[in-house]
């Protein structure tokens, strides 16, 4: 053994600051007279003060995203529930692109009541003087279309995980009673037809949202949300998108689809061709990849994604 | 009850059959176990990934855990070797990089400005590190081991720990020393 290796417990103890009094000062002279020991005392501590800076590192810890996809994978993998905290669907995440300066869908409710108001009341006219059971636009949530009808469609990804169906199942349920509490409002059932768009427009739409930065889509409620909303606006036109009536629940099952994606936001509903009316996700996943996925109305089950 | 009898308690329940149980120790040591995974391979997929196989090793294998050391350090055994299997097969698929890890924004964090300053390049120079002594710097300095229950984790001697923190630090300060001017050294608040 080298004097040198000798003293690393001593050069240790001095540099994790372990000794006092009389032992603090004798192991200085020690050390003192010891040019390499000196230099390592140095270098120890510039270690430790260095490595401070990483502890207690919030960004060392999971977030709740990574512990959702944890659970969802040892579940996989392990065919048994590993018990979670609730999904945590993105509330303000939703809110956000719903508060944007493009999609503030307040003024835009009350012109559908007033719509509504109309049509519905012109229909019960119309009912009570010709005798015909013509609905308004016939287009209601119970029309629209569901994973079922998806199926066969190239750029379609349906989830066939059992534990998937399994939290998809949950979701659904969830969706049903804000489903029906939209429905019994009107918010979705009644709306004005739309022109439908192609899968190829949310192609360039998805493209253009990946040369975003991730804080772009972030939950708050700030001019970045606009720049999404915005991009969406100039992308697809400006009266292609509408409120969608259920939004946590399609977060809850795009989280699931993906496998947690870093930030996802609601944009609203769509009319695509071939699928009908969709809520769109878009969902940024954690290597910065944008992912837009196209959801049943009712049940937020993901019945599209776009290429 | 403590948090070690808890652990051992949860783990007699899981052998058992009781699942519940298994779901418990992974709540409990699923941030610490990807801390160490994220220190060891610096990529949060991959750190991911490596809890990922750190706890379906503890449901396969956890009859095999004797209550001679804690659970904990048993745990953070397997941690390091799943780590070290990951690392051996980065290293035989080089071009199958990830992104490097990046702080995630945290508005709450309390951390002084110069702390925070420092991490990426603390997280350059630990990287540069070999495998055995980041594995001894991140279990003792930055989870707060100690030698012995270090060298029970790592299966090594205690003097082997104690002189691969040593060497780890002194190859680290040096590596940040490399990496910013003499008079900028990070220096222990």
């Amino acid at each position: 053994m080298t004097v040198h290796d000798h003293d690393l417990d001593l050069i240790m103890a001095i540099a994790l600051g372990g000794l006092r009094g009389e032992e603090s000062s004798g192991a200085a002279a020690e050390i003192a007279g010891c040019e390499r020991c000196t230099a390592d005392l140095a270098a120890q501590r510039t270690a430790l003060g260095a490595l401070a800076a990483l502890i207690d590192d919030p960004g060392a810890r999971l977030t709740e995203l990574e512990a959702r996809r944890l659970h969802q994978v040892l579940n996989d993998r392990l065919g048994h529930t590993v018990t979670a905290a609730p999904p945590p669907v993105k509330r303000a995440a939703a809110a956000a692109a719903g508060r944007g300066r493009r999609f503030n869908w307040a003024p835009l409710a009350t012109v559908a009541a007033i719509f509504l108001a109309v049509v519905v009341g012109g229909n019960a006219i119309r009912s009570l003087t010709a005798g015909s059971d013509d609905s308004a636009g016939g287009d209601t949530a119970a029309d629209a279309p569901t994973s079922a009808d998806a199926d066969g469609t190239d750029e379609r990804r349906v989830s066939a995980s059992t534990s998937t169906v399994a939290a998809e199942r949950q979701i659904v349920a969830e969706a049903t009673a804000t489903t029906a509490a939209a429905a019994e409002g009107g918010a979705f059932a009644d709306r004005p037809s739309r022109e439908e768009v192609s899968v190829g427009a949310l192609t360039e739409l998805r493209e253009r949202i990946e040369t975003m930065a991730i804080p772009s889509i972030a939950t708050d409620a700030t001019s970045e949300d606009s720049e999404l909303a915005v991009t969406a606006e100039e992308t697809m036109g400006p009266d292609a998108f509408g409120p969608a009536p259920i939004e946590e629940p399609c977060i809850g099952a795009a989280s699931v689809f993906l496998a947690a994606p870093a930030e996802s936001v609601v944009l609203g509903t769509i009319d695509v061709a071939d699928l009908g009316t969709t809520v769109v996700t878009v969902n940024v996943m954690v290597d910065g990849a944008v992912r837009i996925l196209l959801h049943d109305p009712v049940s937020c089950t993901v019945v599209a994604e776009v290429p | 009850m403590t948090d070690a009898a808890t652990d051992i308690a949860l783990v007699e329940r899981y052998v058992a059959g009781d699942l519940t149980a298994f779901d418990e120790l992974v709540r409990a040591h699923q941030d610490r176990v990807f801390a160490i995974c994220l220190r060891m391979l610096r990529h949060r997929d991959a750190a991911l990934d490596a809890t990922q196989d750190t706890f379906v090793t503890l449901f396969r294998k956890a009859d095999r855990y004797k209550a001679e050391a804690a659970f904990s350090t048993w745990l953070y055994r397997v941690t390091v070797n799943v780590c070290y299997d990951h690392l051996r097969r980065q290293q035989r698929r080089p071009t199958d990089q990830l992104p490097e890890y990046h702080d995630l924004p945290d508005p709450k964090a309390e951390e002084a400005l110069t702390s925070v300053e420092l991490r990426p390049e603390v997280e350059r120079a630990l990287a540069q590190l070999s495998d055995v002594f980041r594995a001894a710097v991140v279990l003792v300095d930055l989870q707060g081991l100690s030698l012995e229950t270090a060298a029970t984790a790592l299966d090594v001697p205690v003097g082997t720990v104690k002189s691969r923190v040593f060497r780890g630090r002194r190859l680290l300060a040096e590596q940040l020393g490399n990496l910013r001017p003499p008079d900028q050294h990070p220096t222990r608040a």
